[in-house]
């Protein structure tokens, strides 16, 4: 992850805009802020409101005061009241998170090719320059999105920051007529491509997508992207010569228990009721028994039950999102619940990995 | 669950002069070793 120059922080601040951000005063001292980031998070094919948190700084006389903490709380206890179902984050400090709610609930993963390893020379589409135009792109992000666990509509700010030109000159391209786009700068002092966005809606455009990334080898020795920890597209590579640079995972909280689990998709065979019981030591209105009963890809939460998933707030992150199973979790000590119950909430919320390739 | 016990104030930014206090709260944070940061990358 790279951090920010002051002058890229006044940029984000200000492409966020002001009503984004939060202080946080102890007396008439301010001591933190965050930002936050209204979005969509899909979900087995259906959005659910998520806000990102970002820029969550703590002045240096007030850390390790519980300022941070208390901090997250109210912010939490302001979502709560908007009726936002879920928050995600991207921690440095994975404690501090945990402790307000936040588990663990996807990757993010940076991968790196070495251009002449690459080896595929089909190119089945055309590849068009294209202007950078967020509202050119977003149209093929959202397909690409609606179909990943995880992935984002994204916030306005996100696709300025994703399109601006920094250093060097961003250059963008569209394979076939709607298939797919790359946007790409290229550090050619070391070499380097690095891909800051891209979007490939089928079996053509990956095919493409690594033929015309393979055609820049005469001046790249290396390309870099963003992808899930197990990338779909490295399985069109010859050999398994794609690496990982890094896998960070993001943290999801869950502040409303009923709307998230009732605006989620489930797998069309999912059909079942599973009772479970929730802890939460801030947000009441979450601490419960609830039965979820889903069929055809839905489902409806109602209060009461026999309660027999236990687990708390946080634990309940990682089952929703599929990033560890009931049955793994069980395992793991993070939540409690008989075999049948652990393989019908397995079912339930069984879905495709979760990641998304945005930091916020 | 609050952990702090002396006054406090969480609120949206309410003048450009808490506008320029958070961008130079955030840019310290930013450009020193923070204790709490979330990431902002590109």
């Amino acid at each position: 992850m790279l951090q920010l120059a002051a002058s890229r922080e006044n940029r984000y601040f200000d492409l966020m805009g002001r009503d984004t951000f939060r202080g946080f005063w102890v007396g008439d001292q301010l001591a933190g802020g965050l930002g936050l980031l209204p979005m969509n998070q899909w979900w087995n094919g259906q959005r659910v409101p998520m806000t990102g948190i970002a820029s969550v700084g703590i002045a240096p006389e007030h850390r390790g005061s519980g300022v941070a903490l208390t901090m997250m709380q109210q912010m939490l206890l302001e979502l709560n009241a908007q009726n936002v179902p879920l928050t995600a984050l991207y921690a440095a400090a994975q404690r501090l998170y945990r402790r307000a709610g936040y588990e663990q609930a996807g990757s993010a993963c940076g991968w790196e090719i070495e251009t002449g390893s690459i080896a595929v020379r089909n190119r089945p589409l055309t590849v068009r320059s294209i202007p950078l135009e967020a509202d050119l792109l977003a149209k093929m992000q959202q397909q690409q999105a609606t179909a990943h666990n995880g992935h984002l509509d994204r916030h306005p700010a996100m696709w300025k920051l994703r399109l601006t030109v920094d250093d060097a000159p961003l250059y963008a391209y569209e394979f076939g007529d709607g298939e797919g786009y790359i946007v790409f700068r290229q550090e050619s002092d070391e070499g380097l491509l690095k891909i800051v966005d891209w979007a490939v809606l089928t079996a053509a455009a990956g095919q493409t997508f690594w033929s015309f990334l393979s055609d820049h080898r005469s001046q790249i020795d290396k390309v870099r992207w963003t992808s899930a920890a197990i990338d779909p597209l490295t399985f069109l590579l010859p050999e398994q010569t794609a690496k990982p640079r890094y896998v960070d995972r993001w943290m999801l909280r869950i502040v409303d228990v009923v709307s998230a689990l009732e605006l989620r998709g489930y797998a069309s065979d999912a059909a079942g009721e599973l009772h479970f019981e929730v802890q939460d030591d801030l947000i009441a209105a979450n601490c419960d028994r609830f039965c979820l009963t889903v069929s055809n890809g839905r489902a409806q939460v109602t209060r009461g039950g026999n309660g027999n998933l236990k687990l708390d707030i946080r634990g309940l992150a990682p089952l929703y999102t599929n990033l560890v199973s009931a049955s793994q979790l069980q395992r793991l000590g993070v939540l409690e619940g008989d075999r049948d119950t652990l393989a019908k909430a397995d079912r339930i919320f069984a879905a495709a990995p979760p990641w998304m390739a945005d930091f916020f | 669950m609050l952990t702090i016990d002396r006054p406090f104030t969480y609120r949206p930014l309410s003048s450009p002069e808490e506008e320029e206090q958070i961008k130079a709260l955030l840019a310290q944070c930013f450009n020193s070793p923070p204790v709490v940061k979330t990431a902002i990358s590109i």
